[in-house]
């Protein structure tokens, strides 16, 4: 279906290490809300990153389940992927010129992540929004008031500032960097870009196109040499390429279904192999506890034997002393002359160092050695007895080993060979049909990238044709300061009188700070939060109300984080604690926030009734109770850090800290 | 030692006073018949005569051929560690020395170069050769092993044991 022109986000990926995080949207309404500490300032906070927003903190359950980020919209009937690191800030934007599901078989543009990084020959994202949406791209005087200042290219960040309140932002005092003249003086500057007011919009629109016109020749002359190459080279075209791709993912899958066949049939076939593994797995148990045996007959042998002839030794040494005590004589001379010095020698202290024991008892340590010799004998040859029957055991053991193993051997080879050479072939088609299948997909790629050049020549002459028919306008009537500061004043003052404050008077645009007053008070020196949450929100909502009058050059997106900050929300919760200014204005009284909804619901009627492309993305707690969600076809994504009745507990749906923290 | 309640027979004391005697029987003199076998000499012999693996260890230093051992010398309980007591423990050699003397067997003399040298007298000579039991004979053969050490110096002999038992 065609959609009017404008930008229209369509979903958020989060391309996680566990599984994709995917965030739908929808024209108009979108609510998102749920309890605290469930992601939803995140999806916002996504949203302004993808769209070339400064680095952000994310929250630990994210850095722990995310890569990267996608962000599918459509920008003048055009569908882009914006796809960027989640860590690495300054790296490259890549935008892909198709839906989500098709960056597979596409190349990406590259862009640069901020303005300041760009040059003529890389562009910023930034840049390529501006272009797409049509806007013309200007460079902005750092110091308005001064004929000769610094210029600066105008960002699609300080358009943001006009779509996006975040949870600071919303009732702040501090809103639009007030209170900054720097920045302020910049600002106004924008807002003068946004309603076509600035001294030099003319001269810029015409510089614009003139630029425009350039790059979209060149691009044209570099379409048409590409495009001359293909045809000589008989390129094969994009039709030919998604049938050729999609008919091996055919066969492909065929394949696969009979490699499963075959694995079924090759298990199902080997019940006698499990048969055979256990008789195996018998012998080899027996094997081991007949080993053990062997080794302990082995042990006792050589314990024994030693012992054997320790006593067959003494038994020697006890017959020699017997001899030698008959030769010598039992009584040995222990004093008389030393036969070198003539001294008298006295040998008393043998005992210390030698035996000196009588005959007898030599003789009946003999009879127990020959005893204990006997019984010693009869243990090893015990020993030596298991010893031969346990080999003869373990050989007949190892034979059948041999025997049950070159079994399975045979079975194995005649059963399974078969199998494996009908596998080994379905395996190397597989793998030969998924290198033709990259092949192609590369060359599809390529061709992919030509016709995006195609699309992109297609989408600067629609830039140009939209700036000439500005410029046309501009020229026939340049909108006053005036005319823009009544209109606007007049939306302001019709949206905040249905949220139906107190004591309504007053309301406007000052024409000079282009900041909203009411009961001609400035904004930022209203006391109450509460009422500055609604003039902030009425004022950005008046802002995007006016493309309903009158070209602008903003998107027609808002984003609010907190609706009801400083508000009291439900009658069951009243516990809020207002201070003093908002007591005196009643907006405690959940019947503001209320009809803080219902007139944000009828601003987007009026857009749907207009046919003008409108999306507002709303960030709280609750939705007030009696809203009629159903009949307004209001966009719902809800969050509960319970997960009661299966409702997602968060943008991270997946993540339990005490399951990954431990 | 003595008071333990069971023998150990190899120390006893007839038993090692034979064996010194066979030991200075074939090893008081030089192949060309100096008496030459110091107290220090006789120790070393003593030693080897009692470990049959380390004199099997010193003969192949030598490069002198092996002689069989009998396997119940060296297939023992002990045998698993060495002991070197026999080497270093001069009053046990003193009281072996002492008591053949005093019963005869032995003579003593002072070498040319001013140490005691013994050999064994004639009551000496026949008692080695009426010992014969199986030991005795086993030891004459150990001794006979050693006879190339008689012109060897004692540093040469105390150098090839220290290699031997390293």
């Amino acid at each position: 279906m065609e959609l009017p022109q404008g930008l229209l986000i369509k979903k958020l990926v989060l391309h996680g290490y566990r599984k994709n995080y995917t965030i739908p949207f929808k024209e108009g309404i979108n609510i998102i809300h749920g309890d605290a500490d469930t992601g939803k300032s995140s999806i916002l906070r996504f949203i302004y990153y993808l769209l070339g927003g400064k680095s952000i903190k994310f929250d630990e359950e994210i850095t722990s389940s995310v890569s990267y980020a996608v962000l599918e919209l459509v920008i003048n009937n055009n569908t882009y992927c914006i796809s960027r690191d989640i860590y690495n800030p300054s790296r490259d934007i890549e935008v892909y010129s198709c839906e989500y599901s098709e960056i597979q078989n596409n190349y990406p543009e590259k862009f640069k992540s901020s303005v300041a990084k760009s040059d003529s020959e890389n562009k910023s994202l930034s840049d390529f929004l501006i272009e797409s949406l049509g806007f013309s791209s200007i460079k902005l005087k750092q110091s308005p008031s001064k004929d000769v200042s610094e210029t600066a290219r105008l960002s699609f960040l300080d358009l943001f500032k006009y779509m996006y309140l975040n949870q600071d932002d919303v009732g702040s005092t501090h809103m639009l960097n007030m209170g900054n003249y720097i920045v302020e003086a910049k600002n106004r500057e924008v807002f003068k870009y946004i309603f076509n007011i600035l001294d030099s919009s003319i001269s810029e629109l015409e510089v614009d196109i003139s630029n425009k016109a350039k790059e979209k020749s060149e691009l044209s002359s570099k379409y048409i040499a590409v495009a001359e190459f293909f045809s000589q080279t008989e390129f094969v075209n994009s039709e030919d390429l998604n049938l050729e791709i999609d008919s091996f993912d055919l066969i492909s899958a065929e394949y696969e279904g009979k490699l499963k066949e075959i694995n079924s049939r090759m298990i199902g076939n080997n019940n006698w192999y499990v048969e055979l593994k256990d008789i195996l797995n018998t012998i080899n148990l027996q094997i081991e506890s007949y080993n053990l045996n062997k080794s302990e007959a082995i042990i006792n042998i050589d314990k024994f034997t030693r012992l054997f002839n320790d006593y067959k030794n003494d038994l020697e040494f006890l017959n020699s002393s017997l001899q030698a005590k008959q030769v010598i004589g039992t009584d040995l001379v222990r004093s008389g002359f030393c036969p070198i010095c003539d001294n008298t020698l006295h040998i008393e202290k043998i005992e210390e160092k030698f035996e000196v024991n009588g005959e007898v008892k030599i003789e009946s340590e003999i009879l127990s050695i020959r005893r204990r010799l006997r019984d010693l004998e009869d243990i090893i040859n015990e020993n030596n007895e298991i010893l031969r029957n346990t080999e003869s055991i373990l050989s007949a053991l190892y034979l059948e080993q041999e025997t049950a193993k070159s079994l399975i051997d045979e079975k194995l080879q005649n059963s399974i060979t078969p199998y494996l050479l009908e596998r080994d072939f379905i395996v190397g088609e597989i793998a030969q049909l998924k290198e033709k299948k990259d092949k192609l997909s590369k060359l599809l790629k390529i061709r992919n990238k030509h016709d995006e050049v195609g699309e992109k020549i297609e989408r600067i002459a629609l830039a140009i044709e939209k700036l000439k028919i500005k410029l046309t306008a501009l020229k026939e009537n340049t909108p006053s300061v005036d005319c823009v500061v009544n209109d606007l004043s007049s939306d302001l003052d019709l949206f905040i009188k249905k949220v139906k404050i107190y004591n309504h008077h007053g309301v406007e645009i000052d024409p000079k700070s282009f900041l909203p007053k009411v009961r001609n008070i400035e904004y930022r020196n209203i006391n109450s939060g509460g009422l500055r949450t609604i003039i902030s929100i009425s004022y950005l909502a008046a802002i995007l109300a006016q493309k309903l009058h009158k070209e602008t050059n903003l998107p027609g997106l808002l984003m609010i984080d907190t609706v009801g900050k400083f508000l009291g929300k439900t009658y069951k919760n009243l516990s809020y604690e207002a201070n003093e200014e908002d007591i005196k204005e009643g907006v405690s009284d959940p019947e503001k926030y209320k009809n803080l909804f219902n007139a944000l619901i009828d601003l987007s009627d009026s857009f749907k009734k207009q046919n003008v492309l409108c999306q507002i993305i709303l960030v709280d707690n609750d939705i007030p109770p009696d809203i009629d969600l159903l009949s307004n076809k209001v966009g719902i994504i809800s969050f509960s850090s319970s997960g009661a009745n299966g409702v997602p507990i968060g943008l991270i749906d997946d993540w339990n800290k005490r399951i990954i923290g431990s | 030692m003595s008071n333990l309640p069971f023998i150990q027979p190899k120390k006893e004391i007839y038993l090692n006073l034979c064996v010194i005697l066979i030991i200075i029987n074939h090893l008081a003199n030089t192949p060309k018949g100096k008496r030459n076998l110091t107290f220090e000499r006789l120790q070393n012999f003593y030693f080897l005569v009692n470990n049959p693996i380390i004199l099997n260890k010193v003969i192949l230093l030598a490069d002198r051929k092996e002689i069989d051992v009998k396997e119940s010398y060296f297939y023992k309980v002990d045998s698993i560690s060495l002991d070197v007591d026999d080497l270093y423990d001069k009053n046990k050699m003193k009281t072996l020395i002492q008591i053949i003397s005093l019963q005869g067997y032995i003579s003593i003399e002072i070498s040319p170069e001013g140490s005691f040298v013994f050999y064994l007298s004639d009551k000496g000579v026949s008692l080695v050769s009426s010992l014969d039991s199986e030991y005795f004979k086993e030891i004459n053969q150990l001794v006979e092993a050693l006879l190339f050490l008689r012109s060897q110096s004692i540093g040469k002999i105390v150098g090839f044991i220290r290699n031997a038992i390293r």
